[in-house]
């Protein structure tokens, strides 16, 4: 247990290195941003003064290994264009697409498993043929597209929902969120709701095929066999047992979410680090670029390892192996 | 169906013993058909199926794998899963027919009145809830329990049908326990309500010897003792010729021939059932070699009118390609063959 954790920290560190590596060198290749930074009508003589100022004007490796050191000491850089250290105009705005992606999250799985656990347990039925389809759409729509349509049916036709901004934030906890006010709710839904699109489809097909395979089971019709109800029979005894797989994806798909919100977030103009991502990028901005990459590669593996943990609870087999396996 | 039934049937469901006619089957199987949509078309797996089990009864059903025989156990529950489905007949509970229930109705039936024991107990406990979940939530299936209550009996169950430290069992899973204890788990939930029937599909098979000998003698005591009858789904002519009192052979969906098993065993009428008995090492004749049945059965698909066995028997004629009809040799016995063997053959012939 112990080592499984140590393990997953010290791999998530080597992916660290490994993509700080990546984004540093890339960017540095894309070009020099100092062009981008300075007044068009600058002198020859300022241009070098703001590289010099940035750090530019040294070696690659040197740039590196100057950034490395102060990281050691908790500083990721400061952004070119706005001098404000890279970490903390992320963390101002990793709350938002935090939030985002958790309420999107939700509504995938709320919507998704009873969808899912609906057309599994009744294999060629219209209901099933109705969640197939949709699933299809949830996968292969545009995500822009979907979300200009939410936008364009429930904020231009009807009125009913915003269209942009978190709204009003509520605290609690310490924690300011849109997901604690009631106009915050309302700006969060369209947003949540174009993002949820795409993993709510993955596990309605995933519990779909999972339930159906479960079906065939002994251990269902023996648990039939008992004449408890078929509601436990579906939300007990299938659902727990092909929560696994489900959980696991669900892991995966919050990381990406994350990542990925970029383009929800652009079409409903949600403060969220991927707008300040898409931002930085056209900037080459590269402290906030490389700072955004560091932290969401840590959620990914922070995601991986609560994944692996959850694990232990709902499948005991996995908690027999890993004893089995420690020495 | 033993021709000594009585038809009325209104003794049935009498709690105390003193109103049961000795005859009264407690469960009856009437020309039960079970078909399953196919690519190559519909195809009867179970195919006018008659058996009827009296109270306290072990009735074996003998069969090779694809004979209909388990098909037969899940249409008497109605567990039948697409493209299965049971198209025919009649399975009489006392006076109710099982086929004929609303799905709640059945499932109050399920585990209370008539519960079944599957072949592999790796596969038929679920692997991610702890035993007593599982013990318990068939309880309460069927009656309000209160927690500490369900939890005593549970472990009275388990201790019943011989588990040691049955605190401790209760809360391991599956994955914790041998083999034989999750056929003995399972054992345990089939017996908690002291149901009047048992259906047992082949549940000795996936257990080594010494473990299925402990587990028949232990479910034969255990059935003695509450009156339950056994419906014993098995291929395994020994298991059933050391303790059934009656069988049933199945071959291609029906019942080729059956009777008491002494009967049966010591002198088979039926070429199916002698060549069965043939087969099997403690029952053949000893010093002779075994005398496997040529051939292989036919896919159900490609059954025609005829008797299923024909392409596979030594004494088929021309008139096996219409199929035989059932006859009544003698008192509780039953036949399907045109050319039977003599009732004295010897095993020489």
């Amino acid at each position: 247990m112990v080592k499984l954790i140590a393990g997953r920290i010290l791999q998530g560190f080597g992916v660290l290195v490994a993509v700080s590596l990546i984004a540093f060198f890339g960017i540095y290749a894309i070009g020099d941003p100092t062009s981008l930074l300075v007044d068009p009508q600058a002198t020859q003589q300022d241009v070098e003064q703001v590289r010099h100022n940035l750090g530019l004007d040294q070696p690659m490796w040197r740039q590196y290994g100057l950034f490395v050191g102060s990281l050691a000491s908790g500083d990721f850089g400061r952004s070119f264009a706005t001098h404000e250290p890279a970490m903390r105009m992320i963390l101002e705005r990793l709350p938002a697409t935090l939030e985002l992606a958790l309420a999107a999250i939700v509504i995938a799985v709320v919507a998704g498993v009873p969808a899912g656990l609906a057309a599994g347990t009744h294999p060629g039925s219209r209901l099933d043929r109705v969640v197939m389809t949709a699933s299809i759409l949830g996968f292969s729509l545009p995500t822009f597209w979907v979300g200009l349509m939410l936008i364009l049916v429930f904020a231009v036709n009807l009125g009913w929902l915003p269209s942009f901004g978190r709204g009003e934030l509520g605290s609690w906890l310490g924690i300011h969120s849109s997901l604690f006010t009631l106009d915050g709710l309302r700006h969060i839904l369209l947003p949540a709701l174009n993002l949820a699109l795409f993993p709510m489809s993955l596990v309605a097909r995933l519990t779909r095929s999972g339930a159906r395979e479960a079906l065939e089971l002994d251990f269902v019709r023996f648990a039939r066999a008992k004449g408890i109800s078929e509601r436990r029979v579906v939300f007990v005894h299938i659902l727990k047992y092909i929560s696994v797989p489900i959980v696991t994806m669900i892991g995966m798909q919050l990381g990406l979410l994350v990542a990925f919100a970029i383009v929800t977030e652009s079409v409903f103009s949600w403060p969220g680090t991927g707008k300040l991502l898409i931002e930085s990028i056209g900037r080459l901005d590269r402290p906030v670029v490389v700072a955004y990459l560091l932290v969401i590669v840590s959620i990914f593996v922070l995601l991986n390892l609560l994944t692996d943990l959850v694990y232990l609870t709902l499948d005991p087999r996995v908690r027999f192996d890993a004893g089995a396996h420690a020495e | 169906m033993s021709p000594t039934v009585c038809p009325d049937g209104a003794s049935q469901g009498a709690t105390s013993e003193g109103h049961f006619a000795a005859e009264a089957p407690v469960l009856r199987v009437a020309a039960l058909r079970t078909e399953f949509a196919t690519a190559a078309g519909i195809v009867p797996v179970v195919d006018g199926v008659d058996f009827a089990l009296a109270r306290g009864e072990v009735l074996g059903i003998v069969g090779e794998s694809g004979s209909g025989k388990s098909v037969t156990a899940y249409s008497i529950l109605g567990l039948v899963e697409p493209p299965g489905r049971v198209t025919g007949g009649r399975v009489l509970l006392g006076d109710i027919d099982l086929l004929a229930l609303p799905p709640e109705a059945l499932a109050a039936i399920r585990g209370a009145r008539v519960s079944m024991v599957f072949q592999d107990p790796m596969m038929s406990l679920n692997p991610v809830l702890r035993v007593d979940t599982q013990i318990i939530e068939a309880l309460r299936a069927h009656g309000s329990i209160g927690r500490h209550d369900a939890h005593a009996r549970a472990a009275d169950a388990l201790a019943r049908v011989g588990i040691a430290a049955p605190e401790e069992r209760l809360r391991s899973y599956p994955h914790e326990l041998s083999g034989g204890m999750r056929q003995r788990v399972c054992i345990a939930i089939a017996m908690l309500h002291q149901p009047e029937v048992i259906i047992a599909d082949e549940p000795t098979t996936a257990l080594d010897v010494t473990i299925q000998a402990q587990i028949l003698s232990e479910m034969q005591a255990l059935c003695a003792s509450s009156g339950t009858a056994l419906l014993w789904i098995t291929h395994d002519l020994s298991v059933v010729a050391s303790f059934a009192d009656r069988v049933c052979v199945m071959y291609a969906g029906r019942i080729v021939e059956s009777g008491p098993v002494d009967v049966v065993i010591g002198a088979p009428r039926h070429p199916y059932t002698r060549g069965l008995l043939d087969s099997v090492p403690a029952l053949a004749a000893g010093g002779r070699r075994l005398a496997p049945i040529p051939g292989m059965p036919l896919a159900p698909a490609d059954l025609d009118a005829g008797c299923a066995f024909r392409h596979r028997c030594a004494r088929a004629s021309e008139r096996c390609a219409l199929a035989p009809d059932e006859t009544f040799p003698a008192p509780g016995r039953t036949l399907r063959c045109h050319h039977p063997l003599d009732r004295a053959a010897d095993r020489d012939s």
